[in-house]
Order: structure tokens, then sequence, then C-alpha cells
């Protein structure tokens, strides 16, 4: 129903070029749920705000961009860097069985919360059986 | 070229500590109660001329759920990851974020006015700030022009 979006050599060129600035890009991780509604994306992007996540949508290719807000101190000197800061990017490929239209997201605490309903005829149901 | 080089080496890093989270918390909590936490959340340092500034990556964790103490030098950060409401780990098609306790512990070096520390958290985030003492702030030191100095040594 979603699968990750395979980044061939080109892609990866790409999305170089489609970035506006400099520094690495990481990839966010990500938690998948789902129930009979639909699924659920979980993606951790520590360090982007809600204003500057940009969530993209064509061709079935749903692309996820964090950028994040550097910390006020550009000229610090470097002890540790366990976490580089860096921009998110994470594309899925959605099947025919999410409704598109009805995708809902919230931010918050730097967790991405993806709402991807599933169409009314791809959800379980039970039929009745009438006695006859 | 460099660069490159260390961004690739970074996200493989990133992948490996990934799949430590996602292996060791999972056998500890195998009928285990000796080890309380779960992960150690990533910290960034970095000093400037007025403070020493941590970040601590700690998404998806609110302030409630959010401890820091000090104790001699040593900073400490604990707290717990919830897990997300409504969805228990059955319905996981996809699961790699940790979820659970943490802890971090930090040796903070001497010469810091740990009284003066800030901390916020925003964004998954904790920025923690500790001003330098004043003593040991950099001084810039008054330079004499070499003339001066000729003169105060015929002196």
């Amino acid at each position: 129903m979603i699968r990750e979006q395979e980044l061939d050599p080109g892609r990866a060129a790409a999305r170089r070029a489609e970035q506006t600035r400099e520094g690495p890009v990481f990839e966010p991780a990500v938690d998948i749920y789902e129930n009979a509604e639909g699924l659920t994306l979980l993606a951790d992007m520590p360090g982007v705000a809600p204003e500057k996540l940009t969530i993209d949508l064509r061709e079935n290719v749903l692309t996820l961009r964090g950028e994040v807000t550097r910390p006020e101190g550009e000229n610090e000197t470097d002890v540790l860097r366990e976490f580089q800061t860096g921009n998110y990017f994470r594309q899925f490929t959605l099947a025919d069985t999410i409704d598109q239209s009805r995708i809902e997201a919230t931010m918050k605490d730097g967790v991405l919360r993806l709402k991807l309903p599933k169409v009314e005829r791809a959800r379980p149901r039970t039929i009745t059986v009438k006695a006859g | 070229m460099f660069a490159r080089m260390f961004e690739e080496l970074e996200q493989l890093r990133r992948s490996m500590d990934r799949l430590f989270e996602q292996t060791l918390p999972a056998r500890w909590s195998a009928g285990e109660t000796t080890s309380e936490w779960c992960f150690a959340p990533p910290v960034e340092t970095g000093w400037t001329d007025e403070s020493l500034n941590l970040r601590v990556v700690l998404p998806g964790v609110t302030e409630k759920d959010l401890n820091l103490s000090i104790q001699g030098n040593q900073l400490q950060i604990r707290g717990e990851r919830k897990a997300p409401e409504n969805f228990g780990r059955e319905d996981a098609v996809w699961h790699v974020i940790p979820y659970g306790k943490f802890e971090r512990t930090v040796d903070l070096p001497n010469g810091l006015n740990l009284d003066a520390l800030e901390a916020r958290l925003h964004d998954g985030v904790l920025d923690i700030r500790i001003p330098l003492a004043a003593e040991v702030k950099p001084k810039r030191i008054q330079i004499q022009v070499g003339e001066e100095r000729k003169q105060l040594a015929a002196a």
C-alpha cells in the first residue's frame, strides 16, 4: 500500500538539484501503522519547525522534505557531533488504495504524523449472510 | 568531495544507530527488568566565546516527560518517549523509532556558570546553553606598538 521510493542515481541528482540550501540530507526514521481505516506514518524530523516542512504529492509519489533551523551559534566550535544538523528527505509511493484527497498531516515536537486513509472499497467489510 | 564522503559516513552511522536501537531494546525488554532504560539520545555540543551549547535530540518528547538535573559536574537528561496513542505494536507494518525511557549523562568541564543554565525544548530538540564563568571567558589583550616597547627597554 505504501512503499519506499527507490532512489536511482538520476533521482538522487535531481533531489540534490532541488535543494535550495547547502548541507547534508538525511532520511528521517519512520514508523508505519495500519488499521481498518488506513495507514498512519510517523516520521522523526527533530529540529524541523512545522512551517519548514513541505509535503508534496504527485503521480502517487509522496515527498517529505524538512528544513532544519540551524542553531543560532553559527560561529560555534564543534566539540562533539553525534547528530549532524541537515535537512530531511524521504519519498514513498502510494498505492491506489489510499484516498489521496483525504491525507492529513500534523507536526508536533519534531514528529510528523501523516494520516493516509484507505478508499472505501479497500476497507475490510463484514458481509452479512442472510439465512435462505 | 570530502563533504560528500562525510555525509555518506554520517548517513551510514545513523542507519547503524537505528539498527542498534531496533535490536537492542527488543532483546533487553524480553523478560529483563535489570535495565530500565531503552535508548540514549544523541547530543551535539558546541562552544562559543560566551557559552557551551548542547543540543539533545528528542523527537516526540514533551516537556512533562523530560527531566534535567545537575549533580557535581554531570548533567543528566532523563525521560520517556511515549509510544503513540491508539496504536499497538501489532498494527505496525514498519517500526524503527525507539520508544520508552531514555537516559544520557554528559560530563561537563570546569569553568561553567551552571547556575545560569538555560534549557528550551522546541521541535524535538532540547537546547541547553551554559554560560562560561567570567574568569574563563576569552579576554582581548592590548598589544603595545614596537616603538614604545623599545623606549621602555632603554629606560
